[in-house]
């Protein structure tokens, strides 16, 4: 199946013990896009928005997927995506949920605000590989985005 | 300081330790994964450089971490099951044992004790905290009974100081009064080896905690090897 590796992956993650396993997890399934790690919501902004140090990025190159955690530092994870939705360069971007929290209210808010899906990340390591396989041929490879 | 201002104050710790709890889950998982992920990333990419003795400390790491989720998840659990608002009703509590029984068929294969359940016995409880109480009290009654000779489990009523008071009884494995005080209704406090039993001791400590948000009263009578009762009463009868 042909997965387009030149498109980015915005991973929005501020635990590195969480971006180096994630990171490992992909590389375990073979989805050999770059990852873009943001290690806080302001950060994530600044790159989907091309301001800041990522004044320079072209906002046309979109990330091909947002995989999003809730609590971050400065701005949290529902504040990034009221923002991307509410900004129509990225209010169709594909945004993945990606968090510790199965809390019904995290849910709730989440899927209100517009996510895609919403995965919450398991402790067991293979598990968690199986996740992130599941994620990357669904997202990656299956399903078809907005500007494609 | 009267009665239902008593309940309040109840509830409001309740909902504070609820929150509390739920902070340190979340918090808990993240290092956690860490733990599970990165032991498997050794085993996975130097496992080869390590001896059998390596090889099953690293397990153990792992094993350790996994346990901590499920404690984690167990509590998570009796916490979400036992709060949410109190609605109190008449409920029929022998409609439900049956309903559960029906349930507990299914999940112990191979367990069929003998089952008696008083008709229409029914005390004013919030439904759906009522049916985790008995599932919990129930699900007690067949695990300790598993293997027994003649299992017997009873629902019904008798008088105790005084009162109606309701008891689910067991002909099971029971356990010594002497060691069960003051923690045989905390969390995580078990009264037999994981070899012998599963469960991670919950069960009866969100019984009591269902039936203190509703004023009631909890307590056991327990014999090794005879069977146990757990006898419990609302405020409102």
């Amino acid at each position: 199946m042909f997965n387009d590796t030149s498109k980015i992956i915005l991973l929005v993650e501020d635990n590195p013990d969480d971006v180096a396993l994630t990171l490992r997890a992909f590389k375990k399934n073979k989805i050999m896009n770059t990852v873009v790690v943001a290690k806080d919501g302001a950060e994530a902004l600044d790159y989907l928005f091309c301001t800041g140090e990522y004044a320079d990025r072209d906002i046309k190159d979109s990330p091909q997927i947002v995989l999003l955690d809730l609590k971050l530092p400065k701005i949290n994870g529902l504040e990034v995506l009221k923002k991307i939705r509410e900004d129509d360069r990225t209010k169709l971007l594909p945004v993945i949920i990606l968090t510790s929290s199965k809390e019904q209210q995290d849910l709730l808010d989440g899927y209100s605000l517009g996510a895609n899906s919403y995965i919450r990340k398991p402790v067991d390591f293979n598990q968690f590989i199986e996740a992130v396989r599941q994620l990357g041929l669904y997202w990656l490879v299956l399903n078809i985005g907005p500007t494609e | 300081m009267k009665l239902n201002e008593c309940q309040r104050m109840l509830d409001e710790l309740n909902t504070e330790m609820d929150q509390l709890l739920y902070a340190i889950s979340h918090d808990l998982r993240s290092p956690l994964r860490a733990i599970d992920g990165f032991s498997q990333a050794v085993v996975e990419d130097y496992g080869d450089k390590l001896d059998d003795t390596g090889r099953d400390y690293l397990s153990r790491v792992q094993n350790g971490g996994k346990k901590i989720n499920a404690y984690i998840d167990a509590l998570l659990l009796m916490s979400r099951e036992t709060r949410g608002d109190l609605r109190p009703e008449c409920v029929n509590l022998s409609n439900m044992v049956g309903e559960i029984n029906e349930f507990l068929v299914a999940k112990y294969e191979n367990h069929t004790p003998k089952t008696i359940v008083t008709k229409n016995i029914s005390t004013t409880m919030d439904r759906r905290l009522a049916y985790i109480m008995l599932i919990r009290l129930l699900d007690n009654a067949w695990k300790f009974t598993v293997g027994r000779d003649k299992p017997l489990i009873e629902f019904g009523t008798m008088e105790q100081n005084g009162k109606p008071t309701c008891f689910v009884r067991d002909n099971g494995t029971g356990f010594d009064m002497q060691y069960a005080r003051g923690r045989l209704f905390g969390a995580f406090q078990r009264m037999h080896s994981k070899d012998e039993f599963e469960g991670l001791g919950t069960g009866l400590a969100a019984a009591k905690r269902i039936v203190s948000r509703h004023g009631g009263e909890i307590w056991a009578e327990s014999e090794p090897n005879k069977g146990t009762t757990i006898f419990f009463r609302m405020a409102t009868g």
